[in-house]
This record gives structure tokens, sequence and C-alpha cells, in this order.
């Protein structure tokens, strides 16, 4: 760990660094921006050997972990580290394709837009067999679930659930799924299991490959969730191969995640 | 989809797929129209751009036959995978930081370029992919330029 006080000068302008640095306390000035604790410094210019641009300045006394290769890191700022790095490659990702910051709020419709078909430059997008199914989706998922409310205990809930797939009322079940899927505590593992079941048994395999990607939402372990897919593997693998319903799954299991994520 | 593609996008994943064989685009998508963003291979750890916030934001594509490991979040730092990972970690950002000044028509070629020198199974980014993913226009108009060839259904470098 070095120690540098305040107006000290870190790297000069024009400096190929040798070193990059975390901050653990302090803060460091830098092409007029401020950068406190937990950042890295020339992190980049250190890798690609490259001069920096602006030099950087203490603004405010600093502690600094300094490393001469970017293998020194330890396990306890790997996470601010990898953290850093995805930033960083995910903002030049963006901002070469899209010629903006990185957004998932964008990113999002822009796949939802890939998926409808809205694209001009895609072969399927007056594939009508796509559209009625994702708008079939939309109604599932948007126009119905307002009018839904939820039982106070999870039995009871596991009892609609069930009792929707029985009755064959597929639209009820993704609705109630949907809006269940974090409000209650239990655990869903056998639950999961269950409603597999039971979907084999009406023989839907869209509703079993959605049971599969809830599991992937709601059990942490993934082999259970490796358990369940090899259990049910050749219902899946043998049972009209429909890659339009696989990629609507896929559609609508992006966009649950996505809404929990939104929404912290 | 056709082509097999890894649990990523919109996925918590704990744990980055350590690729052993083969090739893997990623893709990312505009409101006009996907994007081909890099090729990972053999070697490279796939995944990383869920680290920002918690979850993916690419698609991975498996252009070929492939094998791969997942290594936990965890892991990362354990002797059997360390200098694999900051290795793979040294190259990746080279590539990155080079794209940042680069037209996407020059990491295109970059990427086709990479598929020939890695790969034993395709030469270059197969028709069937570039179809599927909506991203012809952009290797037609390298095509047109001659800057890349279309030969047995796949867009190669010339090589």
């Amino acid at each position: 760990m070095i120690e540098l006080k305040k107006n000290e000068i870190l790297i000069e302008k024009e400096e190929i660094p040798k070193k990059f640095y975390y901050i653990v306390e302090g803060e460091i000035e830098h092409n007029r921006k401020v950068l406190g604790k937990e950042n890295f410094l020339a992190l980049i210019h250190f890798i690609t050997q490259t001069k920096v641009n602006e030099r950087y300045k203490v603004k405010k006394n600093c502690k600094l972990i300094e490393f001469s290769d970017i293998d020194e890191i330890e396990e306890d700022i790997l996470p601010d580290f990898l953290k850093y790095i995805s930033r960083y490659s995910n903002n030049i990702i963006f901002k070469n394709t899209l010629n903006k910051k990185f957004s998932i709020n964008e990113l999002i419709n822009n796949k939802e837009s890939f998926i409808k078909g809205d694209s001009l430059d895609l072969d399927f997008s007056n594939d009508e067999d796509l559209n009625e199914l994702l708008n079939t989706f939309d109604y599932f998922m948007n126009e119905k679930e307002s009018e839904i409310s939820l039982p106070e205990n999870f039995d009871d809930y596991k009892k609609e659930l069930k009792d929707s797939i029985i009755e064959l009322n597929i639209s009820k079940f993704i609705n109630y799924c949907k809006k269940g899927l974090y409000t209650y505590e239990e655990e869903w593992d056998d639950f999961l299991d269950e409603l597999i079941d039971l979907a084999i048994t009406i023989n839907d395999r869209a509703l079993v490959l959605y049971l599969l990607y809830v599991a992937g939402m709601k059990i942490n372990d993934y082999k259970k969730i490796n358990d369940l897919i090899k259990k049910n593997w050749e219902f899946l693998r043998f049972n009209n191969n429909n890659i339009w319903i696989d990629y609507a799954m896929r559609f609508v299991n992006n966009q649950l995640l996505f809404e929990e994520v939104l929404k912290k | 989809m056709n082509y097999p593609h890894l649990k990523n996008f919109a996925a918590k994943n704990n744990g980055l797929y350590y690729l052993k064989n083969g090739i893997v685009a990623s893709v990312t998508y505009s409101k006009k129209k996907p994007f081909l963003v890099h090729i990972y291979t053999p070697g490279d750890f796939v995944g990383i751009d869920k680290f920002q916030e918690g979850i993916g934001v690419l698609d991975y594509f498996i252009l070929t036959e492939c094998d791969y490991e997942i290594v936990n979040d965890e892991e990362l730092t354990d002797q059997k995978y360390k200098q694999s990972f900051f290795d793979f970690l040294k190259t990746f950002l080279h590539e990155i930081t080079a794209y940042r000044s680069e037209s996407y028509e020059k990491i295109l070629q970059y990427n086709l370029e990479k598929i020939s020198r890695f790969s034993n199974e395709i030469e270059g980014l197969p028709l069937a992919f570039v179809k599927e993913m909506g991203i012809k226009s952009d290797l037609d108009k390298l095509l047109e330029n001659n800057k890349i060839i279309l030969e047995d259904e796949e867009y190669k470098i010339k090589k």
C-alpha cells in the first residue's frame, strides 16, 4: 500500500504507466474527473502500454494499492476489478455498435424489436406464425396480469397453478406464474418438478421449456436445474422441434428477468 | 434459433464459460439491427459482460463443435485457472481497446481473420448464421468492397 499527499502527482501527462493502482481511500483527479475509492487508475494504459492523456493528481490524501501485473490482484478486490473491466468493454462495444453509452433498457427494447422482426435486415420479418405467436405472448403477459389477485399462502398458489395446467388454461398459468414468481418465500424446487410432469402429461413442450426457464430463475443450484433438464431431455429433444417457440420463450424469460432487475 | 446459444443474456450466472474448443460469437442489438461484436476462440473466458450489472447483456452463439467448462466466479483465482484467465483478460482488453478507434467494418474483418486462424472446422462466418442473425448487409458491404469473399457458404477473409 502506498500513501500520497494532496497535490502530489501519481502519473505525469504523456507517461506510459509502469504500474496501475486501486484507490483504497482518498481521491485522485484525472481529466477533470474525480475518482474516489474502489476505482482503478491507469489500468488500460498499463495493459496496452500507451501514454496517459492527462496526469493523475492527488485531490485528497490517498491510500493506493499498486500492481505491476494484473495477476497480482487479490481475491478481495477481484469483484471490483471484474466490474471495471466489464463496464469498460461493454461501453466500448455499445459505443461501437449503437454509438451510445451502454443502457440495459435500450438493449432489451432493441432485442425485442429484433425478435419481433421489426428490423429491416432480417429474413423472417414476415413470418406470420412468429408474429402470431409473439402477439399471443403479449396478450398473455401484458393484458391479463392486472386482473389477477394472488392467494396469500403458497399452497393455495400452487393449487391454482396446477389446476390451470390441468384445465389447459395456459394463459392463466403464465400470468399467475409471472405474478407470483417473487411473491412467496418458499422453495420452488420440488414444485417445479411436479409442474413439469403435469406439462408433459398434457404434451406441451413450450410449457416445459417455460418451466425450465422459471427453474433457471428460481433455483440457484445448477446441479438441480441440470437434473431437471436431464430428466426431461427426451421429451424436449424429440417432441415437436419448433424453434420459434424456443426463441419466444427465451424472449419471455428475458423480459421477466429484466423486470426484476429494474425494480431494484 | 438453429445455432445454439450459451445462457447469458438477462441471466444471473455464477461463472464464466471457459472455452476449451470451438468458436463462439457474441452479438448485440441496435434499434435497427444486430451486430456481431466479438469472436471467442479456445482458451477464452466467455461472459465477462455480466459483471457490470450482475446480469448478462450479450448473446453468445456457438458456431462450431464446442467444448467448454463453467468456471465459477470464486474459482477464477484458483491456481488451475488464474494464469489462463488473466492471460485472456490481457488479450481481450487489447482487442477491445483497439476496437475503440476502429470502424465496425474493420472489426468484422478482424473477427473473420480470427475464425480462419483459430478454427479447423470453419474458415469464416457461416452464411446460415449470418442470415439467421440478420447481419447479412454488413458482410455483403465488405463483399462488395472486395474485402472478403463468400465461398462454400462462408464469409471468409481474403488470404
